[in-house]
């Protein structure tokens, strides 16, 4: 069975290329130079949060126009990463802005702009509003940050992208639904598990960092062997900006991983390297615990996917050095005094006890 | 769970679009044919009568290429026939290829008998020692267009990141040290045009390493089925032809030269999930299947227990499929449901199966104490 999305028929794809000129002044082939531009819609908190800034960066950089919307009061919001950092991206020459309706500030500020990245949607309802400013401001692409969130459990690994997902999910129906577009071409990307510096959500290696450097022991779902997906983000935005204005990224979805899994195990001990500390670790079942206990960052199973197919169409490589990218990581929770924070550790207690550990 | 349709189509290596359902018939005239997208060329398979070597020397012939097996003889002609060949099918692409008798542990006659001819191309098969390989790569690498070792992706190291990519750290101290030394013997070989494959565990009809065989004993005696471990370790498997058809394509292509090769299905799959797709192969209800998980440090030990380690092995075959221009074409639900048909259920008829469960019940003795 091959999910509608995964497979376009010859004739439908001829019709899209039609009704989707690229503009080939825009992109040099097989390159990251564009020359068109574009608005960024990000969201404010999460894992995803950073996509907004690391890509606004990269194109400023190469001279593109960006227009960096973001959900939210800034007071508030730059108050903590990535938005602090936005002024760096301000000096880059790109436009950003905070309100609570992306269409209300954006319907007349921005004309003639030829692609829109949606880092923001979580649902149908959600986008509805964002497609119809697409649709005024005359975009050619509409490119989605989806999540491989969508792919339904399975004892089968890596998920690819035409594995079958929980189609009634807000984030599948949304990806359908901008795939179904008339007026441009879309592209999803589903990644995993983001990391990078100025990341909003931190605790992906936080959950290690803090319980290594105070020599306690950290808990970890059985058997520990669970293999998961850690990228950096600066993968995905690559893998967006290859995807920009390139005819072979039109109508498709691609997964945004590095392609290489790591177990909590052995992520654990890359941890505890890092932080040059022994670790102590310890297994619990987690079907026992999963009320009680909600503080290990990552779904207790298998959480996999593959991008061969973004390195075949668009010619993407992966960057990711897990063991230098979470040695950054460290030495930012470091340089923000996370290790000397008190924490109380008492939901590991309650598992240790419940547990008979 | 079993989500993949049954029928699959298998888009040929060629610029030529050609649709081929999964016997491999063409739609319009009935004959196997496979469009090679290389020159014809005569080509050595080293042994050919087993398993990998037999499908590989089919798909040879099939290609158009003339192939020589050589080996001791020990397989009569008609045990080369693979399940759903006709007996005419099967003549005419036997007409392609020809015998050597010989055994290549006695180097010098087997030298001396492949000394006697040009050759285009070496498939070695079934080498395990830089000792069996470095006859042939030394006689005969120079003076051929390419030569294609058999190699095997349990040279990887354990590093705890998955899956194994070709540019991955190799493991000196594993059990294929001998194949490694090969690899690198090729490496070193710089007037040998080379490709080596890397296969993880391959399945399908013919299996002499009773991978699949050994779920589907206990299934068929719906006996409870122990898993060393806790079941989540991840295992990739490839199916017999789709490695022969990968193989095909590496041969001739100037791109595959000096380059290695990870073989194996697009899916890997959890040693659970693995049992419940043979459940589903043998027409059985997956749910129902009883899988008992033990400790296999603190168990009764015997080798031959358990088909797999109890470790994470799997391979990321993005490579070949961007180089060699090859998929698979048979994923686990269909080609566990090959083998369990053509393949267990004969040898079921004839009572070639080993029914011996007594390590089983062993463990399950074990475990209940």
């Amino acid at each position: 069975m091959l999910s509608s999305h995964a497979f376009i028929p010859n004739t439908l794809f001829v019709t899209q290329f039609k009704k989707f000129p690229i503009q080939t002044k825009s992109r040099k082939l097989d390159s990251l130079q564009l020359t068109c531009s574009g608005i960024v819609l990000n969201t404010k908190s999460g894992g995803h949060a950073f996509v907004g800034y690391y890509l606004s960066r990269s194109l400023q950089k190469q001279g593109v126009k960006v227009t960096l919307w973001n959900e939210g009061f800034e007071e508030e919001l730059q108050r903590s990463q990535p938005f602090s950092y936005y002024p760096e991206l301000q000096s880059l020459g790109a436009d950003i802005l905070f309100s609570n309706s992306a269409i209300d500030t954006l319907k007349d500020r921005v004309k003639n702009c030829d692609w829109i990245v949606d880092n923001f949607s979580k649902s149908v309802e959600t986008a509805k509003p964002l497609v119809e400013l697409a649709m005024q401001v005359g975009v050619r692409q509409y490119l989605f940050i989806s999540s491989a969130g969508i792919y339904k459990a399975s004892s089968m690994i890596p998920h690819l992208e035409d594995d079958p997902i929980n189609s009634h999910s807000p984030i599948s129906e949304t990806e359908q639904f901008l795939l179904s577009q008339n007026s441009f071409a879309a592209t999803c990307f589903r990644p995993i598990y983001l990391v990078g510096l100025k990341s909003a959500k931190t605790s992906y290696t936080d959950y290690f960092f803090d319980r290594i450097v105070r020599g306690q022991k950290v808990p970890i779902p059985y058997p520990g062997e669970q293999l998961v997906s850690l990228s950096h983000v600066e993968d995905l935005v690559r893998m967006i900006i290859l995807s920009i204005d390139n005819s072979k990224a039109f109508q498709q979805i691609f997964n945004a991983t590095s392609g290489k899994f790591i177990t909590f195990e052995a992520l654990a001990k890359l941890c505890s390297q890092v932080c040059s500390k022994p670790l102590h670790m310890f297994c619990y079942d987690a079907d026992l615990s999963s009320e009680t206990f909600s503080l290990f960052p990552f779904r207790n199973r298998h959480f996999t996917a593959d991008p061969r197919k973004a390195q075949q169409l668009l010619n993407w490589n992966s960057s990711t050095n897990l063991a230098e990218n979470i040695a950054e990581m460290f030495a930012e929770y470091l340089s923000q005094q996370k290790d000397k924070r008190n924490i109380s550790f008492h939901e590991d207690q309650q598992l240790k006890e419940i547990q008979r550990v | 769970m079993a989500f993949i349709s049954d029928a699959k189509t298998f888009r040929s290596n060629s610029r030529l679009w050609v649709f081929w359902k999964r016997n491999g018939r063409c739609h319009s005239c009935g004959l196997h044919i496979r469009m090679a997208s290389t020159q014809k060329l005569k080509v050595l398979v080293m042994g050919g009568t087993r398993f990998s070597g037999l499908y590989l020397a089919r798909e040879l012939a099939l290609s158009g290429h003339q192939v020589v097996l050589f080996n001791r003889g020990r397989v009569p002609m008609e045990n080369m026939k693979i399940r759903g060949e006709t007996e005419e099918q099967f003549q005419i692409r036997m007409s392609n290829t020809r015998w050597i008798k010989g055994d290549r542990t006695r180097v010098e006659e087997m030298m001396q008998l492949l000394g006697k001819e040009p050759w285009d191309a070496v498939f070695d098969n079934n080498g395990r020692e830089l000792s069996d390989s470095k006859p042939l790569i030394d006689g005969l690498g120079h003076s051929i267009q390419h030569y294609i070792y058999m190699s095997s992706a349990g040279v990887y190291k354990d590093t705890g990141l998955f899956p194994h990519v070709e540019g991955d750290v190799t493991d000196p101290q594993s059990r294929h040290k001998g194949k490694l030394d090969t690899e690198d013997y090729l490496r070193q070989k710089s007037d040998v045009p080379f490709t080596c494959i890397r296969p993880t565990y391959i399945y399908g009809p013919r299996n002499y390493n009773p991978v699949e065989e050994w779920f589907f004993q206990r299934i068929d005696q719906d006996r409870p089925i122990p898993i060393p471990g806790h079941g989540l370790h991840i295992t990739g498997l490839g199916h017999v032809e789709d490695l022969a058809k990968a193989m095909v394509l590496a041969l001739g292509n100037p791109q595959a030269i000096s380059q290695t090769y990870n073989i194996q299905g697009r899916h890997s799959v959890t040693f659970d999930g693995f049992a419940k797709l043979c459940a589903i192969a043998a027409g059985k209800d997956p749910n129902k299947l009883k899988l008992v998980h033990y400790d296999p440090k603190k168990a009764p030990k015997d080798k031959k227990m358990f088909p797999f380690r109890p470790n994470h092995f799997f391979c990321s075959c993005a490579k070949a499929e961007r180089e060699l221009n090859w998929k698979e074409s048979w994923d686990l639900v269909a080609g566990l449901r090959d083998s369990y048909e053509n393949d267990f259920l004969e040898k079921k008829k004839r009572n070639a199966i080993s029914m011996d469960f007594s390590m089983d019940d062993q463990i399950l003795e074990w475990i209940k104490v």
